[in-house]
């Protein structure tokens, strides 16, 4: 039987699995590009200029990415996966050994890797082989046979891009998903959540509901996505699930 | 293989262990019989070789998260343990001895608490004294009268054993609250065999992978009045030392692995919160000292515990494994009255022999120990994991007149025993094979019948000539072999 603090240490894992692997394929595309429009993209959805100011005078690729690496930046590569792999550690008891010690291992290898990065290209090897680690992860998540395990990784997989499909869409030059893209996370998100206990879930389906519902419209209509409404949908959802998660 | 006057060797087939000292591997210059696969693999393999398989063995456990958790360690607050690669083997004959020996006393002490905790016959008796139990910081009032399903309030026992320079096994302590290190057991041997298997081979090592279903069996056996019973470990979270191996066990058993958060108790029965809703526990196997457990009951500024619990306990709604109270019995100051309490109980002449001890309360012991404190240890009464210990053979002056101003002023919360010539063992060191001393933790658990896997914990105090084991002051760990003839 799945405690709710394990759901909730499940759902920040995917979450913060997510964000990571939304990080290092943002970094990798700007580094790509390296035009100072597309430097400032990762700045800009992560809502760190200010931060990346503070300690760096000229923004280009390798102050970007020692910015993304360091651990004094609550929204770098370093954070995320150190929260991945502390959310991991708490579920150690539930999650399989093989996705543990992938995700500890992998935590080890990056912060070996991080001491001994100086120029662009240790940058780039470093962020190509985290790219390629996290896939590993991925199928292992996607390989899992616990359901229910695996339904609340899933989960915070699901909100977590829905929500930097939306910062996406909120940020100039970004690379944004398809509307139909995003239409089909809010259902799929949905699928997760409504086959849950009903006397404990039923505002967060009710606001999963919701969210298919505006995401449905635009993509149906091809119009510009509400974003005030759409975001505002997903928080509710979001706190719901923190509410019931707390209860 | 010589026997020669050097403690280090240079190479991986010298060996050279202190001739006072009983050694597991070596005795007047000759291996003993169990010992001679091991020590022609030692012969036999350069020690670069050695070396790589510990840095192999290093990496694993560290990919595996296998640590442990140091408090006030500035370099981390994970660190592994060390693991030494060259096993401890006991021969069949010796472990027999030995495992009816700490069932005998795990009995006795299960006997013991529940008398305290109802007639107290053993008191009336004359033989423990009152004082020593009713006033003992351990002893839980709250469990008076409360009758256990078996009388069992130890169902996890570790029992500490050293052997000395007479190849004579000792109890050195008791561990009935929250005993730890099984996970390490377990562990240790996986990795054995997965870079030794060549060298297992050649032995017929008894298994321990069992434990996990042993625990399990427990654990349900707790619970009789239950056809199906919940089983929860109640862990006090991912930041304390030992909950890499409240995890392992959890998963190993396949019951969930809660915090005090995680549980609610309501109308007097314990719930477990869940995606579901409410879902009843049972039996909790718990991790918390008894402090900790009932913020109504105990410390009140604990947020570990479960409020309502005691209360969930002494309805008869939960079992707690172990039981609250059994502090009492694994007190260094009641230690010293184990062998009566077998004699007392089971009308049994104690199988393994206590450390001769000197109680500090005692005015007649304390003189003798106040005027022997360079030659002693002494340890707390209370104490535990090593800590709050002198070992005077060791210690500067400074530190044993220290330690003679504390004995004075507070003499009933000590306890000192003569320094033992513990076994020593070949291990793997910076410089090649050294001897060094260890111990043996047997896990005793007490269901309808009482079980042991073949073995125990193996610690080893990795700096030369110490005394101390424990982890969390630097020992290690070695696969305990115990062969089946």
């Amino acid at each position: 039987m799945l405690l709710l603090s394990t759901a909730a240490d499940l759902y920040w894992l995917g979450r913060y699995f997510s964000r990571s692997q939304e990080l290092v394929d943002l970094l990798l595309a700007s580094f790509k590009d390296s035009s100072p429009e597309s430097l400032g993209i990762p700045l800009s959805i992560t809502g760190t200029w200010q931060n990346f100011y503070q300690q760096y005078m000229t923004l280009n690729v390798e102050s970007l990415a020692e910015f993304f690496i360091t651990a004094n930046n609550a929204t770098s590569l370093t954070a995320c996966l150190e929260a991945t792999r502390a959310d991991a550690q708490a579920t150690r008891g539930r999650i399989s050994g093989e996705l543990w010690v992938t995700i500890n291992s992998l935590w080890l290898e990056w912060q070996e890797r991080i001491t001994h990065v100086g120029t662009y290209s240790d940058h780039w090897a470093s962020f190509d082989w985290l790219k390629q680690s996290l896939q590993t992860v991925q199928g292992l998540i996607d390989g899992y046979a616990d359901d229910e395990t695996k339904r609340f990784i899933i989960i915070g997989q699901l909100v977590e891009a829905l929500d930097n499909a939306f910062r996406k869409l909120a940020t100039p030059d970004a690379a944004v998903p398809l509307n139909t893209e995003i239409a089909q996370w809010a259902v799929l998100l949905l699928q997760r959540i409504e086959s849950l206990d009903k006397s404990l879930w039923q505002h967060t389906t009710q606001h999963s509901q919701d969210l298919v519902q505006v995401c449905q419209l635009c993509s149906d209509e091809g119009a510009m996505m509400n974003m005030q409404e759409i975001q505002q949908t997903l928080q509710r959802l979001t706190h719901s699930l923190a509410d019931v998660f707390a209860a | 293989m010589a026997c020669r006057n050097m403690a280090i060797s240079e190479s991986a087939y010298d060996y050279f262990p202190n001739p006072t000292h009983y050694d597991e591997m070596v005795t007047s210059g000759n291996n003993r019989p169990h010992y001679q696969h091991v020590a022609e693999w030692l012969e036999q393999t350069p020690l670069d070789s050695i070396l790589q398989s510990r840095h192999q063995a290093d990496a694993i456990f560290r990919q595996q998260g296998i640590t442990f958790t140091v408090y006030g360690d500035n370099a981390g607050t994970e660190r592994l343990i060390p693991f030494d690669i060259i096993p401890r083997i006991i021969p069949a004959h010796e472990w027999q001895v030995m495992s009816k020996g700490c069932e005998q006393r795990v009995l006795a002490l299960n006997a013991f608490l529940h008398d305290i905790y109802h007639e107290q016959h053993i008191i009336k008796a004359g033989i423990v004294p009152a004082e020593q139990i009713l006033t003992n910081e351990h002893y839980q009032a709250a469990m008076k009268g409360l009758t256990l399903p078996n009388h069992i309030y130890a169902h996890i026992a570790g029992i500490d054993l050293v052997r000395h320079s007479n190849g004579t096994y000792y109890v050195l302590e008791d561990n009935l609250r929250t005993p730890s290190g099984v996970s390490y057991m377990l562990e240790n041997r996986k990795m054995t065999e997965r870079l030794f298997p060549d060298l297992m081979a050649k032995h017929k090592v008894l298994p321990v992978h069992q434990y996990p279903d042993y625990l399990k069996s427990t654990l349900l056996e707790a619970s009789p009045s239950t056809s199906a019973p919940t089983i929860a470990i109640l862990t006090p979270g991912r930041f304390n030392s030992a909950f890499f191996e409240h995890a392992f066990l959890a998963r190993s058993m396949g019951v969930n692995l809660v915090s005090g958060s995680d549980l609610v108790v309501k109308n007097d029965v314990v719930y477990m919160k869940t995606i579901k809703g409410l879902e009843r526990v049972d039996v909790i196997y718990r991790r918390l000292d008894d402090a900790f457990l009932d913020p109504l009951a105990f410390d009140p500024r604990s947020m570990l515990g479960v409020s309502g619990l005691m209360s969930a306990y002494r309805a008869g709604n939960v079992i707690l494994a172990n039981a609250v109270g059994t502090g009492v019995a694994d007190d260094k100051s009641v230690y010293p009255f184990v062998p009566d309490m077998i004699r007392f109980y089971l009308n049994e002449e104690p199988i393994l022999e206590n450390v001769p001890t000197w109680q500090c309360r005692k005015p007649a012991d304390l003189s003798h120990v106040l005027a022997n404190l360079p030659d002693l240890v002494v340890k707390e009464a209370q104490g535990s994991g090593g800590y709050g210990m002198l070992i005077g053979p060791a210690a500067t002056k400074a530190e044993i007149e220290d330690f003679r101003a504390k004995i004075t002023q507070c003499p009933e919360a000590y306890i000192a025993q003569p320094t033992l010539a513990l076994s020593t063992c070949p291990t793997f060191v910076a410089a090649g094979i050294a001897p060094r001393h260890l111990d043996l933790r047997p896990f005793v658990l007490s269901g309808k019948t009482v079980r042991l896997v073949a073995g125990g914990l193996t610690r080893v105090a990795l700096k030369a000539g110490s005394l101390v084991v424990n982890s969390s002051q630097g020992g290690g760990t070695k696969d305990t072999w115990v062969l089946a003839e």
